[in-house]
């Protein structure tokens, strides 16, 4: 019993994780840029949450709409104040990816000052729970599974049946090609980036209304969520929803014969196994492997 | 003075690490993520060995250097023939996993404790004690990093590790075998880092996880790309520059102030505006 419940726990925050995952790797394919600073926005939105629902004292139905579309905003704010002049300079992957160091460093640096670096929570009281035979199910187990079985599907349908999602296939695929066609690729940018930090939100709402907001949390989640997008399969969107619920799984089952110390251990052992074994992940097979 | 000689010590150290991190950024394109783990290895396996080894510092530097070396060609074998994202994301985890290490390996490390009194080094009879004595030594150390270094930048080895650096494909048509050439390179660079450590162990007498986690390695990569890759100049203007700024807040009134965080932001926001604005650094010549 010990075992299941360990297992719905890491169901639970692998919805994290996917939700993560699949926002960085959606960046990552339409624009090539290793958005490391994806952990600086995902904290940004359980702040924005924290703003929102104390001090503003918004109600909850309204905060946490609000809170992922201000994440969603700053993801695309980024992008404009960091990342696009670097692309008017011509600037390659290695460039663009110091400059992520720099903006995930200043904006997690930032955070502490302005809010102190004590965890600020959201939420007085426990959890309502709901008990099912021997195993404990929190709301905020049930509401990550529903976002992210929600969440998903609706993405790939606006990837493959929209004609932004199409758009924004075609500039991942083929970014010359693409504004030859007469996509405006700037603007598609913007869209990609919003997209991408949306679905940090929706993860990071969930995990700070449950366990509250610290300047560091996006960081060890977003690292989590790059091995996620590797185990799964770089370039393959199901492939990283994938790879989150497996390591939240994994790191979950291995608290049952390792102490909590050791999880960083299994997540990137996991990491260094498939590097050498399998780097293009579990869903490799399904895409030509692309230099990066 | 005896502050002032602390921070020349302090620039000095960072000088010599700045120097090994840009041997593997600058000239081969390897980006080590794991810079700070190496200097850790090799301050770790020197205070151990002097502490609870009873060796003297020499042989303790030594042995630090080679095992350091040792370990990295070691992780290098089968990840430094990935794709560079793949490779910053390996170095990463390794960087997380030596960190785990070092604070859960009691017997060795002392935990998160971390290891006290690392005997000063002396040279015949002599005991450098003195806080002077340590700066010279520290600078002659150094010294031989950069000479190293100013040898190898004309040298044609160079050439080869600028072929690597550009385009793999062509360096192997040109008949460089490239995954042995960046695991013999990326060995060196760890080794250096490890000699750094030492310098670090001797200088502090004290060794502590803290040291080496991910934050050193943010200020590593803003030391260099802020100095200049492929720079000597740059590699002594970084390190100069990001040890001293921060300095400045004490005479405006520090109390008060949250000093570290002020400076990790200074950090980052430096590394997105040399990027945008120059992306080569103060002093080097390549762009990023």
């Amino acid at each position: 019993m010990l075992l299941l419940q360990l297992f719905i726990n890491g169901l639970a925050s692998g919805a994290i994780y996917a939700l993560t995952a699949v926002g960085f790797a959606l960046i990552y394919n339409g624009t090539r840029i290793f958005h490391i600073a994806h952990g600086a926005v995902f904290t940004f939105g359980g702040y924005a949450l924290y703003l929102f629902a104390l001090p503003l004292g918004l109600p909850w139905i309204v905060a946490l709409p609000a809170a992922v579309i201000a994440t969603a905003a700053f993801g695309a704010l980024m992008d404009t104040l960091v990342y696009r002049p670097l692309r008017k300079r011509g600037t390659g992957p290695a460039g663009m990816f110091i400059a992520s160091i720099g903006a995930l460093t200043f904006a997690q640096a930032m955070y502490s000052l302005v809010f102190g670096t004590d965890t600020l929570n959201l939420r007085k009281g426990g959890l309502p729970t709901f008990d099912v035979g021997e195993v404990t199910v929190t709301a905020v187990h049930v509401i990550a599974a529903l976002v992210a079985l929600i969440v998903f599907p609706v993405l790939q349908l606006f990837l493959t049946r929209t004609r932004w999602g199409r758009a924004i296939r075609a500039l991942a695929d083929n970014p010359r090609l693409a504004v030859v066609r007469g996509i405006d690729a700037e603007r598609l940018y913007i869209v990609i980036f919003a997209l991408g930090s949306a679905l940090a939100g929706l993860a990071v709402v969930i995990i700070a209304f449950d366990l509250g907001v610290r300047p560091d949390m996006g960081f060890s989640v977003m690292f989590v969520a790059l091995v996620a997008v590797i185990v799964g399969g770089v370039g393959y969107l199901p492939g990283a929803a994938a790879g989150g619920f497996l390591l939240g799984i994994t790191q979950s089952l291995s608290l049952w014969q390792l102490s909590g110390r050791w999880q960083d251990v299994v997540v990137f052992g996991a990491l260094l196994a498939f590097l050498v074994f399998r780097p293009q992940g579990i869903f490799g097979h399904m895409l030509v492997t692309r230099r990066v | 003075m005896d502050y002032t000689l602390h921070l020349i010590v302090l620039v000095l150290i960072y000088a010599s690490l700045v120097v090994s991190l840009d041997l593997l950024i600058g000239h081969t394109g390897i980006l080590s993520f794991a810079h700070a783990a190496f200097y850790g290895i090799g301050a770790y396996a020197t205070a151990s060995l002097t502490v609870y080894g009873g060796w003297d510092w020499f042989s303790a530097m030594v042995a630090a250097v080679v095992i350091t070396a040792a370990i990295a060609a070691l992780v290098g074998i089968p990840t430094l023939r990935l794709g560079g994202d793949y490779f910053i994301l390996a170095m990463f985890g390794f960087q997380l996993i030596v960190i785990t290490l070092i604070l859960n390996l009691e017997p060795i490390t002392n935990g998160p404790f971390g290891i006290r009194n690392v005997p000063r080094p002396s040279i015949g009879s002599f005991q450098v004690q003195s806080g002077f004595g340590m700066a010279l030594f520290v600078a002659a150390v150094t010294g031989i990093v950069f000479w190293v270094h100013w040898r190898f930048a004309r040298s044609p080895m160079k050439a080869m590790l600028h072929a690597i650096r550009d385009d793999e494909t062509v360096a192997m048509a040109l008949g460089i075998d490239v995954v042995r050439t960046k695991i013999v390179v990326f060995a060196i660079g760890a080794g250096f880092a490890a000699l750094s450590g030492s310098l670090m162990a001797f200088y502090f007498r004290y060794v502590t996880a803290n040291s080496f986690v991910l934050s050193t390695i943010i200020l590593l990569w803003a030391m260099l790309f802020v100095g200049g890759s492929c720079s000597i100049a740059g590699a002594i203007a970084g390190p100069a520059i990001l040890v001293l700024f921060p300095e400045l807040f004490r005479f405006v009134g520090g109390e008060g102030l949250d000093i570290p965080n002020i400076q990790e932001a200074l950090y980052g926001l430096l590394l997105i505006l040399v990027m945008i604005f120059r992306p080569q650094g103060l002093a080097g010549r390549r762009a990023g």
